[in-house]
């Protein structure tokens, strides 16, 4: 699976964070992040963070997203 | 927007500047869609081609796995679980699918995430569930999450089948078995974002232009415009074209997971046969949670032996030997629909994703 996904992070419970992605809520696993903040935006794949993102970036890969759904 | 455009204008123009034959390998479905979606081999000049190669890792799986599983869901009390994709792939005939396993009665689950088959594994402590870990490195932090979780929890129920590959062997393979020079490479950006660029360093022994690429058209330009500018310097470099920051060294904690758990290992990918070092396997020491120790392959199967898809023209799409366009069943009797080979299965296969544009 090549999707990756960006999601901003609204809640931080122990190896779980959640944020929204579609006005759906998604819980994610954040093992392999080290400090993550409410606020980060971070890249899943398959229900994993692999890595946090600058806000600019989430929205890039969002719209690019969009536009790939679109066709 | 005429910003963005007169950038890529310009691009082209100076990338169809260059007249000599250039012959780029990619091997992401990303960069497959980009490649049909902006007709890029229409406003490339006809020197400078595109070569598709199978890298999407659910269509290296070997058909006797996918006849293993079908034979396992239906004949033993598990549940197998998978990422979607992977029921529609086809085993040694198409009609050999967990799909179809699936509509004869077996327990077959799709899942979207690793956790997913633990969560099922605590509500079926009766059964063996059974998790089928596929993809690349990007993918392999999310089974050891899961492996972890097993063991944290005392799961006694929950198993994988490690169906991972490794990019470095499967890259390998694909440049040193191609029927023309190759002289560039589009590189899947997502594999650095766990591996680092340092994960493709060894690349720098073929001293090819290499390009880490993003997922945008003007992403896979630029790298193409990378490349050209190599070639014309005569350089061969790994140059990282990705627009995300991240460590050289990628993901530590990942790596360090996949290290923990898993061993590099020769095996058999369709069309390609045996490629040395080119899976992952669950380390001996976890032998408790591999379904292979319980079930063993060679029962569930007619015989073990080298994948032969008796398609052709399916595998040679999956090498680049072929366009899709050039396989006689593309969108015939091989459709999206109802697909025959595993690049036409996989929704990120290249058959798949060129059909949609065509």
């Amino acid at each position: 699976m090549c999707i990756v996904m960006p999601l901003k992070v609204m809640e931080i419970n122990g190896t779980q964070a959640s944020g929204e992605i579609n006005g759906m809520k998604k819980t994610v696993r954040i093992d392999l992040i080290e400090s993550l903040e409410e606020g980060d935006y971070i890249l899943i794949n398959a229900g994993v963070a692999l890595s946090r993102i600058s806000k600019k970036k989430a929205k890039e890969i969002r719209e690019y997203i969009d536009e790939m759904a679109r066709l | 927007m005429r910003g963005k455009n007169n950038v890529i204008k310009e691009m082209l123009s100076r990338i169809n500047e260059f007249n000599e034959e250039i012959n780029i390998i990619e091997l992401s479905s990303v960069h497959t869609a980009d490649v049909e979606k902006y007709l890029l081999k229409d406003i490339l000049n006809n020197n400078i081609n595109i070569i598709s190669v199978s890298g999407c890792p659910i269509t290296l799986i070997p058909a006797f796995y996918i006849d293993y599983l079908f034979n396992l869901s239906l004949k033993e009390d598990v549940i197998i679980l998978a990422y979607s994709d992977l029921l529609k792939i086809p085993g040694s005939t198409p009609d050999i699918t967990l799909g179809k396993a699936k509509d004869k009665g077996a327990n077959i689950r799709v899942i979207f995430s690793s956790i997913d088959a633990i969560n099922i594994a605590l509500h079926n402590h009766t059964k063996k569930v059974v998790f089928i870990a596929s993809g690349f490195e990007t993918n392999i932090g999310s089974s050891v999450i899961a492996i972890k979780e097993a063991e944290t929890i005392g799961l006694d129920n929950f198993f994988i089948f490690s169906l991972h590959r490794n990019m470095e062997g499967i890259i390998r393979y694909f440049l040193e078995n191609q029927n023309k020079k190759i002289d560039g490479l589009i590189l899947p950006g997502n594999f650095s974002l766990v591996m680092g660029e340092e994960g493709y360093d060894f690349l720098n022994s073929y001293e090819l232009p290499s390009v880490i690429t993003g997922f945008s058209f003007l992403d896979i330009l630029s790298s193409i415009e990378i490349i050209v500018n190599q070639k014309i310097n005569g350089t061969g470099q790994l140059v990282n074209n990705y627009n995300l920051p991240m460590p050289y060294e990628g993901n530590k904690i990942a790596k360090g997971y996949i290290k923990e758990y898993f061993d590099i290992d020769d095996d058999f990918n369709r069309a390609l046969g045996k490629v040395p070092g080119s899976v992952y396997r669950l380390k001996k020491k976890f032998d408790k949670y591999n379904i292979d120790k319980i079930y063993p392959l060679e029962e569930y199967i007619s015989k073990l032996s080298i994948d032969s898809s008796n398609n052709e023209q399916c595998e040679k799409v999956m090498k680049g030997a072929i366009l899709p366009l050039e396989c006689l069943c593309f969108k015939k009797q091989c459709t999206r629909l109802n697909p025959i080979g595993p690049t036409m299965a996989s929704s990120e296969g290249i058959c798949f994703v060129v059909s949609k544009y065509t």
